[in-house]
This record gives C-alpha cells, sequence and structure tokens, in this order.
C-alpha cells in the first residue's frame, strides 16, 4: 500500500500507542486510534507488498506468510506457513480466503450449554453492532436473507458461484440441508470504504489465497489500513519486535525492534499487541510478561477444518471463481451429535499445488493413486468444514531451545485433537460425504486438516485465569493491550477473522474510553 | 540379484552387437563411458556366453531383449545395436513405441552400421561363402574368423581387440551363423517397423561397402523421424571395435542431447507467453521449466539413490521424461527459506531427510539384505506403508528415525516431492490447468468470464492426459 505521505514519528516521542502486526486483529483499531486523534506507530515484520506483483503461482506466494520457524508437536501436530500464518503490511489477511461468517450465539456459551469449552464474556447482542460496522466498512458480501439468522443483512449482493458451490448446492438440495451464498469479505461490485478509494468488484480470477490483486477481496492494506494512514498513523514495515520495556512501577514503557539497519526502540505509552496467536504469546513468553497466570501459551487451538473431495464427470475447474462460495450452517447444532459444539460447512475450490499437497499429507495418498487424482484436477470439487476445537490443558505454546535469526527462542505448538474433536470430524466427513454423493460425485476422499491459530492469550474475568479481559487488557500490564486470534477463549465454530476485526473496534473504543 | 545397473541413476545403455559378436564387443566403449552410463550389454541367442540358447529369428532375439531390459523399469534407458543387432534394436523399439509394458523410460536409439529393417544388402557370392565357412578343421575356422575381422575393418585392429573379436567368431553357434545369413538378413521388417518416433543416432563407416553411409541413408533413414547420421572417415564395418572413443563422444553427446525433463507442450507454453498471463508469472513459470538445479551434494551419492528410489514409488512418473523431483526437493529443502515450520519432533529439514533415508535404508537391510533402492518395487512399497503406519521399528540404528517419526518424515516427504511435480509447468499443461493465466497484464484479459459446473472458456487449456472417471 501507499505509505508515501503517512506522518512519521520520532523514535524518542512517546507515541500514544505503538501496535504490533497489521493483520486482522492491529489494523482496525490502528484506523479507530487514528481517527481518535491519538499518535499511534504500527510495526509490521513483513514487507510493505503491492498487490500488483501478487501472482497467483503458489511457490512463489510463499512470500505471503509467515515462514519463520516453529516446531509443530501432538499427536496431531498443525501445519503453519501458507496453511494459516501471514506476514507483511495486512498480516494473514493478504492471503485469507475472506469468508466471513459471524460468531453463533450458541457458540458464545459453550460451557453454559455443553459443560465443556468455555463462556466469553460478551453476547452476540454486543458483538453485533461491531459486525455490522465492521462489514459495512470492508463491504461484505452475502444472501438478501441469511437462513440461520433471517434479520441479518449484507451491504452487497452475493458474488458468483463457482462450479464446486453449484454442486454442492445441488448435493444439500438432494439431502434436505439448507444452503445459501457464503457472507464473502469480496465486493460483488464497485464499493468504496466511507472515505476510501473506490475498489472494484471481484472478477473471479480464483486465487484470492496468493492475494487479491485488484482490491476486491478485503485485507488490511485496502481497507483499514488506508485508512489509519489517512487519520495519521504511520506504518513501519520490516520491524520486527523481540524486546518489550517497562519501567519500575511495571508499565510498558516502550519496545526494541529490529530492522534491516540493526535495532530500535520506540518509546509508546500504551502497547497492543497484534502478533496473532503464535507471535504474541512468543513475544509474552520471550520477555517473561504478563504470564501472572500462567495462562500464556495456554490452551492452543486449531479449528477442525477436514476436507471431503469428489470427482465428477463434468469439468468443475475450480480454481475459477471466488473459492468458497456456499455455505451452510445447519451443522453448527447438528442433530444425533455426539458431541459438544457444531461446525459449518464451505464449498471449495482449491489451487492445485495446496491441494495436491492436502492429498498427499491429509489423505495419506502416494503412488498411482496420487498421480492419477492430480491428473483429475480439473473434476475435483471440494467441501470444508471449520468445527469447534475445545481448549485442552495439553494444547499449548512453549518456547523450544532452538532461537530464530534474531535470537528469539521458537516456538514449539503442542496440539492433539481431542475425543471431542475425533467425534465431530467423523460427524462431519458423514455429513460432506452424503452431499458428494447425492450431487453425483465419484472416489470421494477425506483428508484431515487444521487451520487457523487460536487461544493462547485468553480473555476472561481475572488474572487468576486469564492474560486478559474481556476488553483485551493484560491483568498484569495496565498499558498493554492484545487484539488478535490469542485472546478467543474458546474458538468458536465461525472462521476467526470476522470476529478478530470486530473485537479489534470493541478494544479500540475500550482503550478511548 | 538384481540387475546391477538398477543401482544408479546414470542412463542404462542396452546394447545388442554384430555377426559373430558378443557382450565383449561393448567392452572397450562402456569402460570409455563408464563415468556417464551404466551398461547391460547381452549376449544374443547362440553368441558369446550364449552359444547354446537357440531362438535366431529377428522376432526371438527382439523377445530376449524385452526380456531382459524388463527390471528397467521407468528409468532412463538407450538402446545400441550393431550391425545385426542395430536391425533387432528397431525391433524392439517399434515394441516400446507400441506400449511394451515398464519400457516407457527408453529415451533414444543408437545405430551403428545397422542392418536394416528390410532385408541387408549382401551378394549372393558373399553369402554363400560365409555360409562356407566354420566346416572344417579348428585351423581353418580361425583362419576364416580372422579373415572375416580382418575384412570389416578399415584399419587393423589392435592385436588384443582383434584376438578377442576373432574368438567370439569362433564362439558364435554355426546354426546361429547361418540362421541370420539365410533368414534373419533376408526378413523383411520394413512395414512393421514403419517410422519409429524416437530420437536416434545413426553411425556409419566411411569404408564399409554394404552398411556404410549412403545405404544408411537408403535404407535405415527411412524409418527415423528424429535421426541424425553421423559418418567415421576410415572406419569400417566393426564400429565398436574399432572407434570405441569417437563413439563414445557421440553416444555422451547424443545423450546429453535428450531432454530428460518433460517439455511444456507448445501450447501451454503460448499461453504462458501470452498476455494473459502477468510478468512476474510467466517469468517464474520459465525459469522453473528451465530445469533442475545441478547437484548440490546435499546428500551422499548413496543416500541421493535412495532418495530417487522413493521418489520414483511416491510420484511415479512414466515416459522417457521425467521431472528431476530429488534436485527440486533437495533445492526447496536446502534454500535459505523454510516453509514456516517443522514437526517438532524431527531435526531440521535436511538433516530429518538424511535421518529419514538412512532409517528406510536400515529397515530394507534388515527386512531383505539390501538397501532400499534395490529392492524390487512390490517391497518397497512394503516398507513405504510400514513407515506411513508407523510400523517401521528402529530400535538398532544410531542416529535414526523412531517408528513415529517416520510416519511424520514421511508424510513431509509425500508432501515436498508432489508440491514439486504440481508446481511444475508441464504438470500444470498435463492437467490442463488455466490458473495462471487469471491475471493477465493491465492491457491483457483479467479474471474468468465463465465459471461453473461444465464450463471451460475456448481459451482454457485442456488436460493432456485427462485419466477417465
Ligand atoms: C490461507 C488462509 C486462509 C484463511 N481464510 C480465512 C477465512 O476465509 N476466513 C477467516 O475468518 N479467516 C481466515 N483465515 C484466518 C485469518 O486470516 C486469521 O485468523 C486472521 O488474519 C488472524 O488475525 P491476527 O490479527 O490474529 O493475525 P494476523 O492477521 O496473522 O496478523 C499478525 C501480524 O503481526 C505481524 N507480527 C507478528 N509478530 C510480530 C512481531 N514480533 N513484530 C512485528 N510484527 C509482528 C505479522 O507479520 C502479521 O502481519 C485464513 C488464514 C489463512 C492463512
Ligand atoms: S477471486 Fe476475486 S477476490 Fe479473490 S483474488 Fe481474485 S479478484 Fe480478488
Amino acid at each position: 500500500m501507499n505509505l508515501d505521505r503517512m506522518r512519521r514519528h520520532g523514535l524518542d516521542e512517546v507515541v500514544d500507542a505503538v501496535v504490533v502486526g497489521t493483520g486482522a486483529g492491529g489494523a482496525p483499531l490502528l484506523a479507530r486510534l487514528a481517527e481518535a486523534g491519538l499518535r499511534v506507530v504500527a510495526l509490521e515484520a513483513g514487507r510493505n507488498l503491492d498487490p500488483a506483483d501478487f501472482t497467483p503461482d503458489e511457490t512463489a506466494s510463499i512470500d505471503l506468510y509467515w515462514t519463520g520457524e516453529r516446531l509443530s508437536g501432538g499427536s496431531t501436530p498443525e501445519a503453519f506457513g501458507g496453511n494459516n500464518s501471514g506476514v507483511g503490511v495486512g498480516g494473514s489477511t493478504l492471503h485469507w480466503g475472506a469468508f466471513v461468517p459471524r460468531a453463533d450465539a450458541r457458540d458464545l456459551r459453550l460451557k453454559t450449554e455443553s459443560g465443556v469449552g468455555e463462556d466469553w464474556l460478551l453476547t452476540l447482542d454486543e458483538l453485533r453492532p461491531y459486525y455490522e460496522a465492521v462489514e459495512a466498512f470492508i463491504g461484505v458480501s452475502g444472501p438478501s436473507s441469511y437462513p440461520w439468522e433471517p434479520s441479518r443483512r449484507y451491504p452487497l449482493a452475493p458474488v458468483a458461484r463457482n462450479a464446486p458451490a453449484e454442486v454442492m448446492a445441488r448435493g444439500c438440495e438432494r439431502t434436505g440441508i439448507r444452503y445459501t451464498d457464503a457472507p464473502a469479505a469480496v465486493l460483488s461490485r464497485p464499493f468504496a470504504s466511507p472515505g476510501g478509494a473506490e475498489r472494484p468488484p471481484c472478477v473471479n480470477c480464483g486465487a484470492c489465497h496468493q492475494g487479491c490483486f485488484n482490491g476486491a477481496k478485503t485485507s488490511m492494506d485496502v481497507t483499514y489500513l488506508p485508512r489509519a494512514v489517512q487519520a495519521g498513523a504511520e506504518i513501519r514495515p520490516d520491524s520486527t519486535v523481540h524486546t518489550i520495556e517497562r519501567d519500575r512501577a511495571g508499565r510498558v514503557t516502550g519496545v526494541v525492534y529490529r530492522t534491516a539497519d540493526g535495532d530500535r526502540r520506540q518509546r509508546c505509552a500504551a502497547l497492543i499487541l497484534c502478533g496473532g496467536a503464535i507471535e504474541t504469546p512468543r513475544l509474552l513468553l520471550h520477555n517473561g510478561l504478563g504470564n501472572s497466570s500462567g495462562q500464556v501459551g495456554q490452551n492452543y487451538m486449531a479449528h477442525l477444518a477436514t476436507q471431503v473431495w469428489g470427482f465428477f464427470e463434468t469439468e468443475m475447474r475450480m480454481n475459477k471463481g471466488y473459492p468458497s462460495s456456499l455455505i451452510t450452517e445447519d451443522f453448527i447444532r447438528p442433530d444425533k451429535a455426539d458431541f459438544a459444539g457444531g461446525y459449518l460447512l464451505q464449498s471449495l475450490g482449491v489451487l492445485p499445488m495446496t491441494w495436491a499437497n492436502l492429498l498427499a499429507r491429509g489423505a495419506g495418498l502416494w503412488g498411482s493413486p496420487l498421480v492419477e487424482a492430480i491428473d483429475r484436477y480439473n473434476y475435483a470439487a471440494g467441501i470444508g468444514m471449520n468445527g469447534e476445537c475445545l481448549p485442552a490443558a495439553d494444547n499449548r505454546l512453549t518456547l523450544s531451545d532452538e532461537v530464530d535469526a534474531i535470537g528469539v527462542p521458537k516456538a514449539r505448538i503442542m496440539f492433539s485433537q481431542g475425543a471431542n474433536e475425533q467425534a465431530m470430524d467423523r460427524h462431519a466427513i458423514a455429513a460432506m460425504t452424503a452431499i458428494w454423493e447425492a450431487a453425483g460425485a465419484q472416489g470421494i476422499v477425506s483428508a484431515r486438516r487444521f487451520a487457523h491459530t487460536i487461544g493462547t492469550c485468553r480473555m476472561g474475568r481475572s488474572a487468576d485465569e486469564a492474560v486478559v479481559d474481556a476488553y483485551g487488557r493484560s491483568f498484569d500490564l495496565p498499558n498493554m493491550w492484545i487484539c488478535d486470534n490469542s485472546v478467543f477463549p474458546s474458538s468458536l465454530a465461525a472462521n476467526p477473522a470476522l470476529t478478530i476485526m470486530a473485537l479489534s473496534l470493541r478494544t479500540a473504543d475500550a482503550i478511548l474510553a | 540379484m538384481p540387475n546391477p545397473a538398477e543401482l544408479s541413476q546414470k542412463p542404462l545403455i542396452v546394447a545388442l552387437h554384430f555377426l559373430g559378436g558378443s557382450a565383449r564387443t561393448w567392452r572397450v566403449l562402456a569402460t570409455a563411458t563408464a563415468e556417464h552410463f551404466d551398461w547391460q550389454t547381452l549376449d544374443l541367442p547362440g553368441f558369446g556366453e550364449a552359444r547354446e540358447q537357440s531362438g535366431y529369428s529377428v522376432d526371438e532375439m527382439a523377445a530376449v531383449v524385452l526380456e531382459a531390459v524388463k527390471a528397467v523399469g521407468s528409468r532412463r534407458w538407450f538402446l545400441v545395436g550393431h550391425s545385426m543387432g542395430a536391425k533387432v534394436a528397431c525391433v524392439v523399439a517399434r515394441a516400446v513405441e507400441n506400449g511394451a509394458p515398464r519400457l516407457e523410460g527408453m529415451s533414444g536409439l543408437v545405430l551403428l552400421a545397422g542392418s536394416p529393417p528390410s532385408p541387408e544388402p549382401m551378394t549372393e557370392s558373399k553369402r554363400s561363402q560365409m555360409l562356407g565357412w566354420f566346416e572344417g578343421d579348428a585351423a581353418r575356422s580361425r583362419d576364416e574368423a580372422h579373415g572375416f575381422v580382418q575384412d570389416n575393418v578399415g584399419e587393423p585392429l589392435d592385436p588384443h581387440l582383434h584376438a578377442r573379436a576373432v574368438d567370439d567368431v569362433l564362439r558364435t553357434h554355426p546354426a546361429a551363423w547361418k540362421a541370420w545369413l539365410t533368414s534373419g538378413s533376408r526378413e523383411d521388417w520394413s512395414s512393421r517397423i514403419g517410422v519409429l518416433g524416437i530420437p536416434a543416432m545413426v553411425v556409419a563407416g566411411e569404408r564399409d561397402e554394404a552398411l556404410g553411409a549412403p545405404s544408411q541413408a537408403e535404407s535405415m533413414l527411412p524409418h527415423l523421424a528424429d535421426a541424425t547420421l553421423h559418418v567415421l572417415p576410415g572406419a569400417g564395418h566393426l564400429l565398436p571395435l574399432e572407434r570405441a572413443e569417437d563413439i563414445a563422444k557421440l553416444m555422451i553427446a547424443f545423450v546429453s542431447d535428450q531432454p530428460r525433463e518433460p517439455v511444456v507442450a507448445a501450447s501451454y507454453s503460448a499461453l504462458i507467453a501470452s498476455p494473459r498471463v502477468s510478468a512476474r508469472t510467466r517469468d517464474v513459470l520459465l525459469r522453473r521449466a528451465e530445469g533442475p538445479p545441478g547437484d548440490d551434494n546435499v546428500l551422499s551419492p548413496a543416500l541421493s539413490d535412495t532418495l530417487r528410489a522413493v521418489i520414483d514409488r511416491v510420484l511415479p512418473q512414466t515416459g522417457p521424461h521425467k521431472l528431476d523431483l530429488a534436485a527440486r526437493l533437495l533445492m526447496a529443502l536446502s534454500g535459505p527459506q523454510g516453509d514456516g515450520w517443522r514437526f517438532a519432533s524431527l531435526p531440521p529439514d535436511i538433516e530429518a531427510l538424511r535421518a529419514g533415508l538412512e532409517t528406510l535404508d536400515h529397515a530394507a537391510m534388515s527386512q531383505h539384505g539390501r538397501g532400499f533402492e534395490h529392492l524390487a518395487g512390490a517391497d518397497q512399497d512394503k516398507l513405504l506403508n510400514q513407515a506411513a503406519e508407523g510400523a517401521i521399528d528402529n530400535e538398532v540404528l544410531a542416529g535414526g528415525l523412531t517408528s513415529s517419526a517416520m510416519k511424520l518424515w514421511f508424510e513431509d516427504v509425500r508432501s515436498s516431492v508432489t508440491q514439486a511435480y504440481v508446481a511444475h509447468p508441464a504438470t500444470m499443461a498435463r492437467i490442463g490447468y488455466s490458473g495462471i493465466a487469471n491475471r493477465g497484464e493491465p492491457s491483457g484479459p483479467q479474471g474468468f468470464v465463465h465459471f461453473g459446473e461444465g464450463i471451460r472458456e475456448d481459451w482454457e487449456p485442456v488436460a493432456t492426459r485427462t485419466a477417465a472417471q
């Protein structure tokens, strides 16, 4: 994005707030704080990219991924990098899928409902205005009436369905499952955020995960960040924060970050950590901060994201069109469930390398079955789940003995799916398979996968049980806040980014209050 | 024991000798090219060590060759035939082009002073003279053999070579000798062989009377769609004996000229060049198609062979042209940029790769008494299945991986191999992938207009290899 004319702040200047990370958690609050007249500086580890350089080539677009090494353990280790972790001005939203369901009210009260998981300290009614504000600002496309919340309205008409969405709709029709056009942070017509430049509509190129080249897909660098810069925020790319400094009273006084020219120190009155659910706890553990609860790094969660693939007689050419244009929320609380919580389903078009990699890893294919499946790429269509993952004591992030290039210990993440997840996975595979069978698919194959990075700095009532309060403020350091996927006390079935953006606006309100 | 030629990844040369020759005919040439090729030199029925074997017709000889090379599998190999052996080679090449199972790795044909598919030009007086040989006593036969070798060379051979050639002629079973002269050389295969598409190199001796350059041009070249003819000045008919060094040079050049990797189909290359593809994407794809990086010795030769053997099972490629996935995988793993994570129970990527290959080899040794790459495909698959199931027991090997680590290791290998394969434009062309051409230059078309079930825009590539349902 264009940073040429942004306001700049001196290193000695005690700015009102430093925001670490410019993704879904960092960008909305950066804009809101700047709009309120605060002097804010965002430090972003990644580069400032030009969308015109984005390539649909899956190997070359690795420059959008966080490639600092993480160690993944447990009985069901999660893949990081391109699977869920972005870098650059805009964070993971540069290559996210822009599929933006809202949280279901029941998921926010899972513990009350089922006795397991966690309740959130906020209700859907409290979140709704923030959802609406985000959707209106970034321009979310969706159906005119949402089957699972008929009063909900989306600012833009839905984006076109691609082939996998069409066949999934047919399968749902035949199995009596409700479905609709997915809520997508992708423009179905030209649109400008309040005060922003007009963005063109989606041209169906299908390569959202490699970065949208024309701005039709919401990423922070075409929505909240230009707004922030317009309002006076400064964004410093290529700046990796490694040290948080405090005074005797225990207040944060500034941060030290690594640039190509060595270390820099920025002084600040408040610090807001938005590095995501791996980097935020890693930074805190490395600095030995904010952890009187012992909860930093704990309760790491990843969504169940198993996919089921079918092959059709007609060509799908699933690389065309917005990739996830159909949704069903019929399984948020499914019948005959032998598990707590639930999942949603989305149709899937995936580019060949990501897809073949999933078949090789998650479906265990190799030899001629693998080659034959790859040969049938143009005939394949997928359905993917996004399912609740319960917090568990054994699933956590710690620091390993290995250090990265700037001397910070690498994160080690232990993740093992539990009985609830296994039961849900089975249920979802059966449901997805039934849809594909009804749609006429052959050679159905399921591939286990996990998505997103959630938890590790949970919000809660007190320092006994949580790292931050319901607004993201640290219990230990009064001028430190956290706003990213790490504050989630439970995973929710919904994909996370919309909720993160909503929380970001809410945290900004709390900081300004 | 498996054929020793299976043990390495050098191209394999399968060689068929002339009338009166044997596997030994190739000794000097094979030694001169040992750094470049592995050789599998055959004794055709009635010759050399196969003196007592019968079945002298061209058909039967070709069957012997097809049987002998069965174990080549999908390896890259070249077939060389000299004189009589060249005719047999053409018949084998025809069988391969017609789809002889498991031999699709054949990458070229080298025909030295070849006897053509049509009846060999030979005067009746010469034929009856040769038919009269080897009927008298030993001394006379030796004289005849001596004369035969001498008459067929441009310049006298080195005495050792000459003596060995004479011995070979004398080892020939008289029935085989006669059979070639009376029928084999007269069999007409020209219409059955038709035109071979395989790249070929034809070599003729300037002083070869019957099968020199004019004869090759007239009777051999019309059967070859893609051939070059070389004439060796001063050489006679027994080229591998007379001119091993010249032929070695020609063969090394010929083999290295044949593409190893699949060539991106012309229509797909045209798409890459079109304004539908952005400059950066085009650049990335063209660089990737240029070929694999050189060998950077990340692995020892032995482990590198094991890796290649594993890759052949994980992602079997058929046809003479194979992507060098091993080189690409090693480049990705040893490059400066990782992919953002690794399994916590595995050491860093390259170290893990080594340890896993060693563990696999070790398991192969203990189960079969041989390293992984020397096992039959089915046994290799069995071991890999054990790895996938976490069932490779490894309590003994120091520095080896545990069974559960092997499971993750094999997952990583599957993943890296698959990614290297799919990333290549030749694979994209093969599956008919249009997604490279979705964001052209600002001037060019961008995105897709027509999509949905069964909808292809008319410019979109079609799979060159669509496996039916
Ligand atoms: C391929 C993919 C598809 C996805 N699809 C969807 C989807 O369809 N819907 C959905 O809701 N979610 C999706 N997600 C998830 C979504 O993108 C994330 O949940 C969301 O962006 C997380 O926001 P965050 O603020 O926690 O972190 P991020 O958006 O990851 O932002 C963190 C930022 O902080 C920076 N940073 C980290 N550490 C430091 C440091 N020490 N110093 C300076 N900067 C630092 C990082 O570089 C990064 O830019 C997807 C993710 C991926 C990768
Ligand atoms: S499909 Fe649409 S939203 Fe996605 S990258 Fe292409 S143009 Fe952008």
